[in-house]
């Protein structure tokens, strides 16, 4: 079976606002913003069952498909997707309009802390051991 | 694998329903109905200054109930063999470990494992501590061989409060929250961004204080068909030591918290009666954040989840899809605001401002 992506939960989860999608990763801390445009993209990978069918959905699918393996790179590097079998599932149609993925770190120490191992056994979550 | 865990949790419950309850505070959107045995229930009685912490609710007939019923010595001996099962964070055994057994946030509604049993459990593999919530029943079991640290005084049952809250289409924000003849504005910011400074002076002015650190939003409508709901939850100041003293000083007890490095103070006397007892209206939010405007500017919707979900889905493990989605909802159901340190002398002005 070929290759897709899916969204790597559960240790990844997302919402979309009217103008941005915030990500967290769970497990790496890391947590990011997509613009507008971006999150068109982003809905439209996740609601695609092929590359094929994600392409094909952009009302500009050239521009898209030129784009594609840069954004699965960016994805798939943050561990936010992860390879999954193809599906016929089609995206509703969209524009593309670029990709960008804002990533932030400020956070790492505290969201991807694991509270049993990494916890203070004295002081309790969330405080870290020494 | 939990069936021999679950049905001694099982046995457990319906042993509990036949000992008296000891201790009820309202806590957020619910009352906490705390029960045990007389040895025990008298211990949580003395537990100062737990009774400065929340509402002592005996009589509160109005909101939903959650039961927390303590397991003693001689009952956790008899508790089954779990170090064999899997494990994720906090010592979760259902719901949150995931296939391969690593240590992965999951959230409920994304687990399978969850449907499987109806407690949720997190035990420590040393079985020095657990907590189990039954939510169909609403009732909890716990134990702890160690002494509570001064943070879980203050923000006694966080964990059972933050299940709870999630149970019941609500969800508990890292923020603070203060409100003015009834109009609540929630105050948004990480560690040190200001939120008590601004809480401390909101007080001082006569405002009334629903909470320092953490807030329950309830994006259910039962009041009015148009606002959201904010309900106070701790009645509790975490001061940095070199901070002015609480005015006037008889208002507070205090404790230090040696890992915070901080004074949790307990609201007493005077200051302690502008806590709300009853639900505001969520009419604004604010978000403090470093170098930002000295008065509150508008924040869009996205920006404001990027600034509040995160750092609320880290302050509460578990359930991290219900916590995004929910403060997601926050995010558009009341006009966001963003400002960094504003001037002490025209704090509470500004402040009237954004929720008028």
């Amino acid at each position: 079976m070929s290759t897709w992506f899916r969204l790597n939960s559960p240790a990844v989860v997302f919402d979309a606002s009217a103008d941005d999608t915030v990500i967290i990763n769970l497990v790496s801390g890391r947590y990011f913003r997509l613009n507008a445009a971006t999150s068109l993209a982003w809905n439209a990978l996740l609601a695609s069952g092929s590359r094929a069918a994600f392409v094909a959905s952009a009302g500009n699918a050239p521009e898209l498909a030129a784009s594609v393996d840069s954004m699965i790179g960016a994805l798939t590097a943050e561990n936010l997707i992860v390879p999954a079998g193809e599906t016929t599932a089609e995206a509703t149609s969209w524009a593309f309009a670029g990709f960008n993925l804002e990533s932030f770190s400020d956070l790492e120490d505290i969201l991807g802390l694991d509270p049993i191992h990494e916890a203070d056994p004295d002081k309790g979550w969330p405080a870290v051991r020494d | 694998m939990t069936e021999a865990l679950n049905a001694w949790l099982d046995a457990q419950l319906e042993r509990s329903d036949s000992q008296s309850d000891g201790v009820e505070f309202r806590l957020g959107a619910r009352v906490l109905s705390l029960s045990g045995s007389p040895e025990t229930v008298a211990q949580l009685r003395e537990l100062a200054p737990l009774d400065l912490v929340a509402d002592p609710a005996p009589h509160r007939t109005d909101l939903p109930r959650v039961g927390l019923h303590y397991l003693n010595d001689a009952t956790v001996a008899g508790l089954p063999d779990t170090r064999h099962l899997r494990r994720g964070p906090y010592g979760a055994i259902t719901a949150w470990a995931n296939d391969q057994g690593e240590n992965v946030r999951a959230n409920l509604g994304g687990n399978n494992d969850a449907d499987s049993s109806p407690w949720l459990i997190c035990l420590e593999e040393d079985l020095s501590a657990m907590l189990a919530f039954h939510a169909e029943s609403r009732q909890a079991l716990t134990f702890s061989r160690t002494t509570l640290a001064p943070r879980q005084v203050a923000e006694f049952a966080r964990t059972l409060m933050h299940w709870a809250s999630v149970a019941d289409g609500n969800v508990l924000v890292h923020a603070a929250a203060v409100a003015r003849e009834g109009r609540g504005l929630l105050i948004c910011g990480v560690g040190n961004s200001g939120k008590t400074t601004l809480v401390r002076q909101c007080l001082s002015e006569g405002w009334t204080f629903l909470a320092d650190n953490v807030v329950e939003y309830s994006p259910r409508l039962t009041t009015d068909e148009s606002v959201a709901l904010l309900w106070s939850t701790y009645a509790t100041l975490k001061l940095r030591p070199d901070a002015l003293p609480v005015t006037p000083p008889e208002s507070s007890a205090s404790l230090w918290d040696n890992e915070a490095k901080k004074n949790i103070h307990f609201l007493t006397g005077a200051t302690r009666a502008q806590f709300a007892s009853a639900p505001v209206n969520h009419v604004a939010t604010l978000v403090l954040i470093p170098n930002g405007p000295a008065q509150p500017e508008p924040l869009g919707p996205g920006a404001g989840l990027l600034a509040i979900a995160p750092n609320t889905v880290a302050q509460f493990p578990f359930f991290e899809r219900e916590v995004l989605e929910r403060v997601s909802a926050l995010t558009r159901s009341a006009p966001l605001f963003t400002a960094g340190r504003m001037p002490l002398a025209s704090m509470t002005r500004l402040l009237e401002e954004v929720i008028a």
